[in-house]
């Protein structure tokens, strides 16, 4: 829980009576943003399962996130939402879609590299995949150069090629053919 | 227009505002949406009307859940949104999508209350 008491007056300009909201504590604009915005949420939350190809039932682990993020953190969530309103809201469900879409595309991968070192899907939206990538990259490690090891990181923490290009400075398609390569070693050894 | 207003009015979980600025705004979902993202929709220009009147076409008249015309009218997070209202309307019916969201709100309170108490 909060160890200290904040105070903080939030005028939601997005209303049309523009209501002047006071919060009391991290609790109180949770409690605020459930009751102006939960159904709103989820309907985007929808929105974004669809768009990202997720089952409807994934809403609620992207949901759960947010409340979770607003309790962990309120006066970056209340700042964030006082300069851009809902909008702040929404933008943080879109970050929590984009980051489980990247955790499937991990375990995707690990599997595709070592299946031992990969986590059900089921338990994919509530768990941290580092301690199984990191695990994956000890065995890898063997195997590859350093820079097909950086390379392969990036590639089983679920980023593009293209992300991985511009973070190495390569071309994408150099990537690709690395991590193809890379796969082409590691099967007959880690399979 | 052929839109459903029998279909607008007959859930009302809050009363209906007086000074509600268009038929759609009755839709809980939607007037949140139009207040929090496009609150300019509110000012009861013509110009706001006639975006209000598509998004009311387009949630119950239309057929399709594709509209390039709403898309270029509103934000993306809000076409989104209404993508998926209108998938939830035309599935189950505007009663019946707003009694699932009151209900999803409700079990989801259960959720807040134990993160808040941890």
């Amino acid at each position: 829980m909060f160890s200290y008491y904040f105070f903080i007056t939030i005028k939601n300009t997005t209303m049309i009576d523009e209501e002047i909201y006071t919060m009391q504590n991290r609790d109180a604009f949770a409690c605020y943003i459930y009751h102006k915005y939960h159904s709103l949420l989820e309907v985007y939350a929808f929105a974004l399962c669809k768009r990202f190809r997720f089952d409807l039932s994934y809403a609620d682990d992207i949901l759960q996130e947010l409340y979770q993020k607003i309790l962990v953190s309120p006066e970056v969530v209340i700042e964030g939402y006082t300069q851009h309103g809902c909008a702040y809201l929404m933008g943080m469900l879109y970050k929590g879609t984009l980051s489980l879409n990247r955790k499937f595309k991990s375990r995707r991968r690990l599997l595709e590299v070592q299946a031992e070192h990969a986590p059900t899907l089921a338990s994919v939206s509530h768990i941290s995949l580092i301690p199984y990538i990191e695990e994956t990259l000890q065995d890898m490690a063997q195997w590859l150069s350093e820079r097909d090891l950086d390379i392969m990181k990036r590639y089983i923490e679920g980023y593009s090629q293209d992300e991985i290009g511009q973070e190495l400075g390569m071309n994408s398609s150099t990537v690709g053919v690395r991590i193809h390569r890379a796969k082409k070693i590691l099967k007959p050894l880690m399979g | 227009m052929g839109t459903s207003n029998a279909q607008l009015v007959m859930f009302k979980p809050e009363p209906l505002r007086a000074d509600a600025a268009h038929p759609v705004l009755v839709v809980p979902v939607v007037a949140t949406l139009v207040q929090g993202l496009m609150p300019e929709l509110l000012d009861r220009s013509s110009a706001s009307n006639k975006a209000l009147d598509e998004i009311q076409h387009y949630l119950f008249a239309q057929p399709k859940l594709k509209s390039r015309k709403l898309e270029k009218m509103v934000l993306p997070e809000a076409y989104d949104t209404l993508y998926a209202l209108k998938a939830m309307i035309k599935n189950h019916g505007l009663q019946a999508t707003l009694q699932i969201l009151a209900e999803d709100k409700r079990r989801f309170a259960v959720f807040l209350r134990e993160v808040m108490e941890d």
